[in-house]
């Protein structure tokens, strides 16, 4: 298995590479002064305090393709991504900005998406027909079906608006002032973690607070997958002749249903969970718009409409990266699961 | 299973009653505004938006400022008198040269602590220019001061020794006053240094320096020019005279602003300032509700959320200094892909099309400004009177005016081109930029007006994002530019110089640089430099009546705003942006 993986992560960074040279390339079908644009920040302003045509010159932005992809890659290796106006510093401290808030919003609703589904996928398979499965068939659908700004806004009204319990943001004001005013020290940029190794458990309770709603916004279609896909699985297991063996051995249906059925229903499920995980890690710009919780998703929107392409390149690395590594785990993990799945 | 229920018991009772005790809080001297607007730099001198000037508004002082709301007056700012032919601190000589002497105020302090000095108010100057400063009244001033757009300008035609000879000879130092020398007489000139602060905020040379802008030296001057913003040392940091300084800024985000006890003017009543990112306008407007938020601009759409709301006032229709303009461009790229074969014909339009003045003219019959204004402001908008805005100085109400008519539309369609227009028609696209809906119903409208009269008439629309649509207009891509004017000065100058100037910006992206020099020229360069107000209103009403005769631009509106707030906010007024406040002026009761 060692070897394996050692294989794996070898390929990456070829990966990367034709990753990177792709985007690159597709850059380059706009004109230089297209790709100056991003430097006009707003609608109110038509240039910039340089003339573009220096500006051309100062980024080499009419040198020939390998010149300004090596430059560029030159530049990447030794750790600098660039300059992002869109996000007003340079790409990788926006990453390592942004990446961290989508990553807590990813596990809380990694949580509700794997534990929920899982369970309930479960406990509607072990229900076939009766009213938890009917009630699950139909809520999945709704869940499906719903747009993200709906439900959103739904839970926004009622939780907040009403109710006064879960506001928007990452924080409250004076968490905030907490975090970025005091001797705080941000290890990780995830509240929730760097609260905890600050000892700062007021702050954890209230970044908590403000990941309840996006994070249920963000998982409920997900979760409605997630529970299908369980639910189908596990009935098709259950169907299998070694899981009526076991029933005439006199092993209890619990024992039959989550040590030996659940197990192999798993697989089609981590495929599942692995795409599900690489898209929450490219973040949710319209849950976080809604919830104003600024993470990965509004930083890639907001690069790719102002034409940000230094950051329109680091978070194409990035979610290339995230990618790999992903399907690098699903596949070990199905080994874990079924001993019978070699790697090659 | 006992201890586990405790901890989740425990869990949502801090959740909840987190949640109960914010209600509770409510700090009366914090005031936190909610904007969709982000900043983009915190240097004054690069600052672009309007929003982001309310930044340096409360943090920077100008040489002089207005009183409350009222904009046609000058009161001394950090200089302590208005200058005056009156008073002899304006001097103009013979040959026209002006010299405008600015006493400066004793005693004032930078929230760092260092005192003001003139020498402060000369390398504040001195380094907009030479840094290539984007503010617009930066830009105004390189105008009339240098005679050029920029410095890098003046380098490239003079030499840098000789260009920096000028600069340093524009203002000069001596009993603690401040002289500015201007090549001939520049009537907004007082007006540009009364921004409040915005562009023209007086910077601590000491200070600037240390955190590595330009030392001041001609020897220097060259490796600080063309600051591009990542390169620029005052990118991300402010010290300024003003009521608050700064406390913290997470860019995309928040910025803090502190009280700045040292004021020359007396501290402000709010403790601090909170200007936060919320870039969804029902989240906004939830906040403002619950009173996590004290301020917010509200569309009109969202008007009837906030009316009435327990708590909230709202002021609806202020007049604002933005106005919106379609472009006609006279002289179109001819490698432009939105001309279709670029013949006049169904497969295209020539790259001259819009130099006919009949076409203008019927284009300008064929928009139905009540439709417009009605369904995409819900009739919250106006429309305009021509370049001068609305509520400036000099605006003329009984200016001409194009409106909707088709029939004078077709008359003038049938003479456009000798009537080859109308025989042969035409097929353009027009485009505006993506996800701007009053850009795209503009257009749609007109389109709408146009094609109904001829059915050989024919407007596709497209979008393009918006950097690549500013890319676009400056290049000469589009047959239309929809391009506006926030002016920032109060002073018809501005608007007319950049609408109709052949150094402005519209004459030289619409293509009629030539036509401006001939007639609109020597007028705006004497509305420049006259002071007399009279001749001033004379020249002002003939710019507007040449605009309209000439029909240079479809003025479809200039907008009004709406802004909501809590009801213990104390203060606000309203200003030529009313989403842009005077922390000093506020408190909350």
């Amino acid at each position: 298995m060692l070897f394996y993986i050692v294989k794996r992560l070898l390929v990456l960074p070829l990966v990367l590479f034709l990753l990177s040279a792709l985007v690159f390339s597709l850059v380059l079908f706009l004109s230089p002064y297209e790709r100056l644009a991003v430097f006009i920040p707003n609608a109110d302003s038509v240039g910039s305090n340089i003339p573009f045509d220096e500006l051309v010159e100062r980024y080499g932005l009419n040198r020939p393709f390998h010149q300004q992809y090596a430059l560029w890659l030159s530049q990447v290796l030794r750790g600098n991504l660039g300059w992002s106006p869109s996000a007003r510093m340079p790409v990788a401290a926006a990453i390592a900005k942004y990446f961290p808030a989508t990553v807590e919003l990813m596990l809380l609703g990694a949580v509700i998406i794997f534990a929920g589904g899982i369970a309930l996928g479960t406990y509607a398979a072990t229900h076939h027909n009766r009213l938890p499965d009917q009630v699950a068939r139909v809520a999945t659908s709704f869940g499906v079906a719903l747009p993200e700004f709906v439900f959103g806004l739904l839970l926004l009204v009622v939780f907040y608006g009403w109710l006064k319990l879960f506001p928007p943001g990452r924080l409250s004001t004076w968490a905030e002032d907490v975090v970025y005013l005091s001797d705080f020290h941000r290890y990780t940029g995830m509240h929730l973690i760097d609260s905890l190794l600050n000892g700062r458990f007021d702050v954890f309770a209230d970044a908590l607070r403000h990941l309840v709603l996006p994070s249920i916004a963000y998982s409920i279609g997900m979760l409605s997958t997630m529970l299908r896909m369980m639910r189908s699985s596990l009935l098709e297991t259950l169907q299998m002749d070694y899981v009526t063996t076991a029933r005439a051995k006199g092993v209890t249906e619990r024992v039959v249903t989550i040590k030996h059925a659940r197990r192999n229903a798993l697989l089609p499920v981590v495929t599942l969970a692995g795409s599900i995980v690489a898209k929450m890690l490219g973040g949710a710009v319209i849950v976080e718009t809604v919830f104003n919780y600024r993470g990965m998703g509004k930083f890639i929107v907001s690069a790719a409409q102002g034409l940000d392409f230094p950051a329109i390149l680091g978070a194409s690395l990035l979610i290339g990266l995230i990618i790999i590594l992903t399907n690098l785990v699903i596949d070990l993990l199905y080994t874990v699961l079924d001993p019978t799945v070699r790697l090659e | 299973m006992g201890r586990t229920r405790w901890v989740v018991l425990g869990i949502l009772v801090a959740l909840l009653g987190g949640g109960a005790m914010a209600q509770s809080v409510n700090s009366p001297g914090t005031f936190i505004k909610a904007t969709i607007n982000s900043v983009e730099t915190l240097d004054p001198q690069f600052m672009l938006s309007s929003a982001t000037t309310e930044l340096s508004f409360n943090v920077y002082d100008s040489l002089l400022d207005h009183p409350q709301g009222d904009l046609e007056t000058l009161i001394p700012g950090l200089a302590s008198v208005v200058p005056t032919a009156d008073n002899g601190l304006i001097v103009v000589a013979e040959n026209g040269t002006t010299y405008i002497t600015f006493p400066i105020r004793t005693g004032v302090k930078f929230h760092n602590g260092a005192v003001l000095t003139p020498e402060d108010v000369a390398y504040t100057f001195k380094r907009a220019l030479l840094v290539g400063g984007q503010a617009s009244s930066i830009n105004m001033l390189c105008q009339n001061l240098l005679g050029k757009a920029s410095f890098s300008d003046l380098v490239d035609e003079v030499g840098y020794d000789a260009a920096y000879a000028q600069l340093d000879a524009m203002v000069t130092v001596a009993d603690n006053s401040v002289t500015f020398k201007l090549p001939k007489p520049f009537v907004p000139f007082l007006g540009i240094l009364a921004d409040g602060g915005s562009g023209t905020g007086i910077l601590n040379k000491a200070w600037c320096i240390e955190q590595g802008c330009w030392p001041g030296t001609k020897e220097t001057g060259q490796a600080h020019m063309n600051k591009t913003m990542e390169d620029d040392p005052l990118f991300g940091a402010m010290n300024g005279t003003g009521p608050f300084m700064l406390a913290s800024w997470e860019p995309m985000e928040r910025v803090v602003l502190e009280r700045f006890d040292g004021y020359w003017q007396g501290a402000p009543a709010l403790e601090r300032v909170i200007r936060r990112i919320v870039e969804d306008t029902q989240t906004a407007i939830l906040m403002l509700k619950n009173g996590d938020v004290d301020f917010t601009t509200v569309d009109v759409a969202d008007l009837p959320q906030v009316q009435g709301a327990e708590g909230v006032t709202v002021l609806d229709n202020l007049p604002s200094t933005w106005l919106m303009k379609i472009n006609f461009v006279m002289d179109i790229a001819a490698n432009s892909s939105f001309i279709g074969n670029g013949t006049l014909g169904d497969g295209g339009i020539p790259t001259d099309f819009f130099s006919d003045l009949d076409l203008r003219k019927a284009f300008q019959y064929s928009f139905d400004w009540d439709t417009y204004i009605n369904e995409v402001f819900l009739g919250a908008a106006l429309k305009p009177y021509g370049p001068v805005l609305i509520g400036f100085p000099t605006a003329n109400p009984d200016n001409p005016q194009y409106y909707f008519d088709l029939t004078k539309a077709e008359e003038y369609f049938r003479k456009a081109w000798g009537g080859e227009v109308w025989e042969k028609g035409f097929h353009f696209t027009a485009v505006y930029s993506t996800g701007s809906t009053h850009r795209q119903r503009a257009l749609e409208i007109l389109k709408h007006g146009v094609e109904s009269l001829n059915p050989k008439f024919r407007i596709d629309l497209a979008s393009l994002p918006w950097a690549a649509h500013v890319a676009a207009i400056q290049n000469k891509q589009l047959p239309f530019s929809l391009f506006g004017m926030l002016p920032d000065v109060f002073d018809p100058y501005l608007p007319l110089f950049e609408h109709m100037h052949s150094a402005g910006g519209y004459a030289n992206w619409s293509g009629y640089v030539e036509l401006a020099k001939r007639e609109f020229d020597p007028l705006i360069d004497e509305l420049g430099s006259n002071y007399d107000p009279d001749r001033r209103r004379e020249l002002s009403y003939e710019l507007q009546r040449l605009d309209y005769e000439y029909s240079l631009s479809i003025f479809h509106f200039q907008a009004v705003e709406h802004v909501a707030m809590r009801d213990w906010v104390d203060g606000y007024y309203v200003g030529p942006f009313p989403f842009n406040l005077d922390f000093y002026a506020l408190s909350k009761r």
